[in-house]
This record gives C-alpha cells, structure tokens and sequence, in this order.
C-alpha cells in the first residue's frame, strides 16, 4: 500500500482492503470523536470548542513522526510520497473560501461524509454544494486557469524552505502543537459557552 | 506511575533502535547530491604524472582482482581488490589513512564505480588515477552528410 | 497523570530523537554498501556498441538509450533514439520518469566509461531497477561501429551479420545526425513530448 517499501508486493486486492480499512478506521475515529455535529466544529470558530485543533494535529504529528521513523529504518520511501505543488494564489483564495464554507456550514467535507453517514440532511445539503462548487470550478476552468496556476513554486517542503532537516522540524512542530493546545485550554475555559458545549 | 514507565520503555526502545542505526557502518549516510558535485568538479582525476609531483600524501589503492600496478612507492600503496573494498580489514586501511586515496585499476569501469561508494560512505578525498588521458573526452569528430544538412556545415 | 500529558511527552520525546538525526535518509542510497558492490561486480550490466548497434537497428522500443553529456556536445552528435540528461541533472526529479522504469532497460552512455559507470552506480545505489551501461561509451562506437572496415577475401556468415548491423546502424548515426539543427531540435521535442505524454499522472 503506498510507498512502504515491505509490503509492496501485495496483491491489489489486499491493497485495496487496506485502504478501505483505513478509510473505515479513519470515519470510525471522526465519529467517535463526535465530529457529526456542525457545533463542534463550529465551536472552533468560536472558542468553546477546541477539538478540531487538537484531533487534526495529534493525527499529523503522529504521521508526521512515524513517516520519519519508517523513512529513517529504510522502510518508507519518502522520496515517493506526492507533495502537493504549491500555487501561491491559488493556495491563499482556496483557503479563504474554504474557511469561510467550514465556518458557515459548520462541516469541512471529511466530516460532512460522516456526519451524512449519520443521516443528517444539513450535510447532504453541504456536500452537495461542494460538489456543485468543484463543478463549477471545472467550468469556469479557462478564465481562472491564469489565477489558479500563478506563482508556482513547485512542491515546496516546509523543511527545505526553512533550510533544517526534517527531523529538528519534526521537533519544532511538536513542540508549537503542545503550545497551542495549551492555549486552546486557555481559550476554552475563557469563552465557555456551557449551553451548547452540554449538548454536542 | 505505570503508565509513565510504559511510556519511558518506549522511548527507551526507540532510542536505541536509532542509535544503532545511526553508528551502523554498513550504511550509505551521505546525500547523493554530493556525489554529483564532486564529480563535476574536475579535480578528482589525476594522470600518472601529475601523481609523482604530488605533494601531499596520499594511499595508493589498487583495486584489480590480482595485483598489476608496479609498485613505485611501497609504503603507500595497498592492494585492495574490489570485491574486498567494503570488508573490515579494508575499511580499516582506508580509515586510518591521513592523506588522499588514489584508485587505480586497469578498467576504467571498476575505479569509477569504487569511486561512487567511497563518496557515498563518507570519504571526501577521493582521486581516480588514470592510465589513459582524458578518457572522458570525445575522440572522433562526427563528419555530417552534406547532402542532407542544408544549413552551414561550420560548427 | 491524564492521558494527554503521557502522549504529549512521548510525541515531544520522539521529536527530540528525530531532531539528533544526522542525516536526511531519503537522500542517501537506498541499497546498502554490500548490496551495491554485489550488483557493481557483476558483469551483466553491460551491453557492448554493436548490441546497442543491434537496438538502434531494429528500433527496439523496450530499451531507452540515455547521453550523460552536456547538451551541446548531445547536439553535435548522438546515437539516434537517445535521450539527453547531463549528468549534472541526474537527480531532477523530472528525469525519474525515465531512469526509474520496471519495464524498459535503460542504458547509460556518455564519452567514455568514467561518467557512465559512476552515474550506473548512483542509479542502482537509489534502487533503479533495469539501469545499463554501454560499455566504452562514445568513442568506443565510433570504433566499432562507424570506423571498422573488413579486410580480407572472404567473409564468415558470422562475421556478416555483425558487419551487416553496423553498417545499418552507420546509416542511422549519419542520416540522423546530418539533418539541419533545427530538424534535429524538432524531433527531439517531439520524442520528449511523446514519452512525456505517456507518462501519465496528475502534471
């Protein structure tokens, strides 16, 4: 599965039932973590509710470190694994609309699937207007193509711009993700909103 | 204060698998970029005479299966043939030497690739003696055919 | 102690081993230094000019020729087919495409052996599958394959088929070779954007 280099001669079908037990164990932790409900993640927004920081970056660094171990033990390659190409504007914009959609909606699309999962109705209204945006953006290609392909920088690694090698990045990134989920206590108990946060 | 003994356990584990990785001699430790611009750089091949006016020392290695180098100077040359150059005793002789190591064998082909694996293992000042000059140069001038090349036969 | 303290030190342990790393590991070689002079001592990773000479020839589509040289040196002459990565650009990523292929045999060639071998070692030190070396490179070719006349009174069938190859093969270089630069220039855009195209992927 993947760039792991022991396992690459699996037959495709075991390839294939690894990525769905992955994906399965993926919605799994989301639900349990209780990410159907639009307030949680709302709540990020607000302040009373920090659990999208801390679940989206404990599963990050958790990646981020086991990548590097498996990469240093000659395990993973991480040479193979795609980095995204980084397209300034387009980056910036995206990010904006999403930002604004996750708020508004009260769903990002992983946890709308889920919450869809659960039968509620205000997401299969979301992911069907995310789908009808991504639809859009196809159709509006060649006007925005110039905006969305300007200031490529090609796939950019933080480590590379910043000139350190993974590992002591690895570090820094920890170390800023504890800092910021002790602020994020800080912040939860300042704009404690017990109404809801008794609900979700 | 269990869980906290767990947690030293594996870290304890991780740390060593590391640094025995980390002092495992029988790894490539440099980035391969390197062995690129080394040999870009044009001073890591030498010809026979400029090996007698060198100054400073250097081991002479030769890496044919059976030795065929004459040995000018005994006491800096070795005879390492190259499916020994990674064994103990080898890697030993290589260490402990100060200077320059120059390869010599009589195929090109074995002292190039010999070169590529001692960069990569950490040796920085590796040379390539050459029996031939300039091997690396095109000996033959490619005579167009004029009938077809329309444009100007000047190069 | 609460469970997000235990996972915090664990992960801020971790990172501090990470940090003391030395050396980025997806840099360095993937094989290890035995693997990689078991593989340099073989003898079977090199094809001599007239076998090349016999894949020129019959157009051999599952074999990619590869010239290490400068790109000025690549236009003044090369074997027809081959495809120009100076050695400096050996590591671009643009180029894996073509050295790292399961299917087809690439094979290194530059002037002489030097250069072709030790780029032969970088590519199987990375774990390059199907990497070749032309052995003797350039000047080795135009020994055999362009210069070689037969002398004598009779001639072995043998030794016509050999003679027979390079002389096709001598056509192909010349013919090739002598077209106007900006032919020439044409043409290989055309063979990149093709092997580009059907290379796949998102870009």
């Amino acid at each position: 599965m993947g760039p792991i280099s022991v396992i690459t001669e699996l037959p495709e079908w075991l390839d294939l039932l690894i990525a769905f037990l992955i994906g399965a164990g993926f919605g799994f932790a989301l639900e349990q973590a209780g990410f159907s409900s639009s307030r949680k993640l709302a709540g990020m927004f607000y302040g009373y509710d920090t659990t999208v920081l801390k679940v989206f970056f404990t599963a990050a660094i958790v990646a981020l470190v086991g990548s590097q171990f498996l990469d240093f033990f000659g395990l993973l390659d991480l040479s193979l694994v795609f980095v995204n190409p980084y397209y300034v504007g387009a980056t910036l914009i995206g990010g904006v609309i999403m930002g604004a959609g996750f708020i508004m909606g009260g769903f990002c699309p992983g946890t709308g699937i889920c919450a869809l999962s659960i039968g509620k109705i205000d997401a299969l209204i979301f992911l069907f207007g995310g789908m009808t945006g991504a639809f859009l953006f196809a159709e509006s290609w060649p006007e925005i193509q110039t905006l969305a392909m300007g200031s490529y920088k090609g796939p950019m690694r933080v480590e590379e711009w910043m000139g350190v090698s993974p590992g002591i990045f690895t570090l820094i990134l920890i170390v800023a993700a504890v800092l910021m989920f002790w602020v994020a206590e800080l912040s939860e108990k300042k704009f404690t909103r017990p109404d809801i946060s008794s609900e979700i | 204060m269990k869980n906290v003994g767990f947690i030293l356990f594996l870290f304890a584990v991780m740390a060593v698998l590391v640094i025995s990785r980390i002092f495992n001699p029988n790894l490539f430790k440099r980035e391969t970029q390197a062995a690129i611009e080394n040999a870009l750089n044009t001073g890591f091949v030498i010809s026979e005479d400029q090996l007698k006016t060198k100054n400073n020392p250097y081991l002479l290695v030769d890496l044919n299966h059976t030795t065929v180098v004459s040995q000018d100077n005994p006491e800096n040359s070795v005879h390492i043939p190259f499916e020994k150059l990674l064994d103990k005793t080898s890697q030993d002789i290589l260490k402990n030497n100060n200077g320059e190591i120059v390869l010599v064998a009589t195929d090109n082909t074995t002292s190039s690739k010999a070169w590529v694996i001692l960069n990569q293992l950490g040796y920085k000042n590796v040379i390539i003696l050459e029996k031939k000059q300039n091997q690396e140069v095109l000996k033959y001038k490619f005579q167009p055919d004029t009938i077809i090349r329309l444009e100007s036969v000047q190069n | 102690m609460e469970p997000r303290i235990k996972i915090s030190v664990l992960l801020i342990g971790l990172g501090v081993l990470l940090a003391f790393i030395p050396y980025n590991s997806s840099e360095t070689f993937r094989l290890k230094p035995d693997e990689l002079l078991e593989k340099s001592l073989s003898d079977t990773i090199y094809f001599s000019a007239d076998q090349v000479a016999r894949f020129v020839n019959s157009e051999d589509t599952t074999v990619q020729l590869i010239d290490l040289r400068s790109k000025k040196e690549y236009l003044e002459c090369n074997i027809p087919g081959s495809v120009n990565i100076p050695f400096e650009e050996f590591l671009n990523p643009d180029w894996q495409g073509y050295l790292n292929s399961k299917e087809i045999k690439t094979i290194l060639y530059a002037n002489g052996d030097q250069t072709a071998n030790m780029a032969w070692t970088i590519a199987a030190g990375l774990g390059y599958e199907n990497v070749y070396v032309m052995r003797g490179g350039l000047n080795d070719w135009f020994e055999t394959v362009m210069l070689t006349r037969f002398e004598g009174d009779k001639i072995t069938p043998h030794e016509n088929i050999i003679f027979e190859n390079r002389l096709k093969a001598r056509r192909l270089f010349t013919q090739i070779n002598s077209l106007p630069d900006s032919a020439k220039a044409q043409f290989i855009e055309a063979k990149r954007l093709k092997e580009a195209q059907l290379d796949g992927g998102c870009e």
